[in-house]
């Protein structure tokens, strides 16, 4: 059986001062009247039965998601003790479901991406779930066509192709590569053979199971002596020993270990009009191709002779003045006002406002 | 007798969203602790004792002032049925003063103006009086040295020196000239005989009620019969001036009278450190002087790589990052954010806002 892991303990901050500690990106409305969780849940829904969809979250954003996804029944979720980075979090997804399917074929893909072709989607997705079959013993990732020169994302350099499944065609991987500085993803962007890196991965259980074995063998004896914890009735003992197993998984993401042995997992090429938003420019880039207008606004918002600006009003009016290539955004308590160009560097405000002891803006 | 009467029936709104319909630009504290009125009665304080001191304005704003200036008498203050512009209002001033005083000499000094040196605005006013009372037949004007080539002020050019008083040097005026545009304004700033028009006037009263009478007739008609039911006090006297008033076309004093050529006027050239406060670069530019920074700002804000901002805020956190050359004003209501250089047509939002009903945020 198929089953989509949605992966929303993630605590973003590079949307902030919208994505806050407490309410981070995949749970707020940044592109239409439903949050970015929501559009990923109905997009998975055409995929799968819903009881096949699986919330992976940490206990602090479970409110909110229950909140936000009600016909999510109780026992889809999967609530790792604490916030420990995506390899603990895809053992802990592993466990729960070889629990009751251990010939299961499972994608874990993020919460917080835009997807604006959702029929290339489901056509891609179904696709790599047929490849995640035929090859039990290989991760199989999803990449995306680059559109524009992104410095803010991994690439994936393709190999040969192995195979073509409902015409889409599966490729080796020759490697995994940083986010490259400008000149280089220019390179990319005129390169056929690199892809953009979603970090979504598909994979029988069983395979997962050996990769992780292989690729990291104390966390794979970490997650054998939780399987054992969680098969009992737990009790409150339990409970503190699970948390304390848990917490000694090393803090590491999946996309670094997959990236060490890419001879290990398989790509399909995808277009499908997708983004991470991974910076405030990256989401104004989106949205002003997809309405071809170079200021996006939302909520009160006058203007005189601006371009290329994106202002999200909150309660208050914004009156913008010749403006160009800035960033606006207003939120209850903090107002961010940015270079459409230095939006990665909010990370430097971040880290001052929390060396400032101002951790209540964060 | 010399008598000095603030103007602070203005409705400034050229710091919107500071100053709005309610609460003009001369009742905000914008360049010290004092708000601009407060900062202007305590440099003509500096000439005269406080029963000298008169207020002109407009009912809506006398509450405030009382509250900000509670040592000024209760009979000092002219109020103007309604605005119409400064020509009539001087009319009125005289009408009133000349009852307290036939020989009255007056001032007529804004208050919403910054002036950096006091002491040195004292001496200049001293010696306008002193020629305003010499050469009755004169409207005697304070100009300041142009400090950079400024294109949202008019300028004093001055003729012949003719007189000196309190070691003051007095020119006669060759003509005011409008707005200038850059270039010219460039050429200005190199000419030693252009001043900036800080817009103080001291003239006699009789001779300003003549001048009105000569430019001005249609408007001296409706200023001679309400000088004759002035002095009394019933509601009717008071319901008919007030019509009598609105029905004068509204005018500035520049136009009505002192740009007539064939009117005498003499300058006093001082360097006050002056500014009209009249857009956020201008204040930008005036806090930059005096905090010797290029960024400036008030409030919760914090910053990475930016330069020369006027960060105006009120509760909220302001975040700024890579700007250059901006203006952000945060109000309960509104927030603006413009480009330093075009600040002077905040109009323009003001007037898009007027034009959709927007009145509540004016």
């Amino acid at each position: 059986m198929n089953y989509i892991i949605i992966m929303a303990g993630g605590q973003g901050t590079r949307l902030w001062p919208m994505s806050r500690k407490l309410k981070p990106k995949q749970l707020q409305k940044l592109v239409s009247e439903k949050t970015l969780i929501q559009e990923t849940f109905e997009r998975c829904a055409k995929l799968v039965d819903k009881k096949n969809i699986y919330i992976s979250t940490t206990p602090s954003y479970l409110d909110e998601i229950k909140t936000q996804l009600p016909q999510v029944p109780e026992e889809n979720y999967i609530i790792e003790p604490s916030s420990r980075n995506t390899m603990a979090s895809l053992c802990f997804i592993i466990l729960k479901i070889k629990s009751f399917d251990p010939d299961a074929v499972i994608a874990a893909i993020p919460s917080d991406h835009l997807v604006r072709d959702t029929e290339a989607f489901v056509r891609v997705f179904e696709a790599t779930f047929k490849a995640a079959q035929k090859h039990p013993d290989k991760l199989i990732t999803i990449g995306i066509n680059p559109t524009k020169p992104e410095t803010g994302l991994g690439y994936i350099k393709m190999g040969k192709q192995v195979k073509e499944i409902d015409g889409e065609k599966v490729f080796a991987i020759d490697k995994f590569v940083e986010k490259p500085d400008l000149k280089t993803a220019q390179a990319y962007l005129q390169s056929w053979e690199y892809l953009w890196n979603t970090a979504y991965y598909f994979a029988t259980i069983k395979g997962l199971l050996k990769w992780i074995k292989e690729m990291r063998p104390k966390t794979y004896r970490a997650l054998k002596k939780l399987e054992k914890l969680l098969g009992k009735e737990a009790s409150n003992g339990d409970k503190a020993e699970i948390s304390n197993v848990y917490n000694k998984i090393a803090e590491e993401q999946v996309a670094n270990v997959v990236a060490e042995n890419p001879q290990k997992t398989l790509v399909i090429p995808a277009d499908m009009d997708w983004s991470d938003i991974g910076d405030w420019g990256s989401l104004h880039d989106v949205l002003s191709d997809s309405f071809s207008s170079s200021i996006i606004s939302r909520g009160h918002h006058i203007d005189h002779n601006s371009e290329n600006c994106l202002v999200y009003a909150n309660n208050k009016m914004i009156a913008t003045l010749g403006l160009k290539d800035v960033i606006v955004i207003d939120s209850p308590d903090v107002l961010l006002v940015a270079n459409k160009h230095k939006t990665q560097d909010i990370k430097k405000i971040l880290d001052r406002l929390k060396s400032e002891g101002k951790h209540l803006y964060l | 007798m010399d008598y000095i009467v603030i103007l602070a029936g203005g409705a400034g709104k050229r710091l919107w969203p500071l100053s709005r319909n309610g609460k003009p630009k001369q009742f905000h504290k914008i360049t010290s602790s004092k708000t601009l009125l407060q900062e202007t009665y305590e440099r003509v304080k500096l000439l005269m004792g406080d029963n000298r001191i008169f207020i002109s304005t407009v009912p809506g704003y006398a509450e405030e002032i009382k509250k900000e200036l509670p040592q000024i008498p209760k009979e000092n203050y002219i109020i103007e049925p309604v605005s119409r512009g400064t020509a009539p209002a001087f009319a009125y001033i005289a009408l009133v003063l000349k009852r307290i005083n036939p020989r009255a000499t007056i001032a007529t000094i804004s208050s919403d103006h910054h002036v950096k040196d006091p002491k040195a605005f004292a001496k200049a006013a001293k010696a306008a009086f002193q020629a305003a009372n010499r050469y009755p037949d004169k409207l005697i004007a304070v100009g300041t040295n142009p400090t950079k080539p400024e294109t949202v002020y008019g300028y004093i050019k001055m003729g012949s020196q003719e007189d000196e008083f309190e070691k003051q040097k007095v020119f006669s005026i060759e003509k005011f000239t409008e707005k200038p545009d850059f270039k010219t304004a460039q050429k200005y700033l190199k000419n030693w005989n252009c001043l900036w028009n800080c817009c103080y006037f001291f003239f006699k009263t009789s001779s300003l009620l003549k001048w009105i009478k000569k430019y001005r007739p249609k408007m001296y008609k409706k200023i001679a019969a309400i000088d004759k039911l002035i002095d009394d006090p019933s509601r009717e006297a008071k319901e008919k001036i007030a019509e009598l008033y609105s029905q004068i076309e509204e005018e500035q004093i520049d136009t009505a009278v002192a740009e007539q050529g064939d009117l005498k006027k003499l300058v006093v050239p001082a360097d006050l450190g002056w500014s009209d406060v009249g857009n956020w670069g201008i204040l930008h530019d005036v806090l930059k002087e005096e905090s010797s920074s290029s960024i400036v700002t008030r409030g919760n804000h914090i910053d990475f790589g930016s330069e020369d901002c006027l960060i105006y805020g009120g509760e909220k956190m302001i975040a700024t990052v890579g700007l250059k050359d901006m203006i952000i004003v945060d109000t309960p209501e509104t927030l603006l954010i413009a480009k330093k250089s075009r600040s002077p047509e905040i109009k323009k939002i003001t007037e898009k806002l007027t034009n959709e009903g927007k009145h509540l945020y004016l």
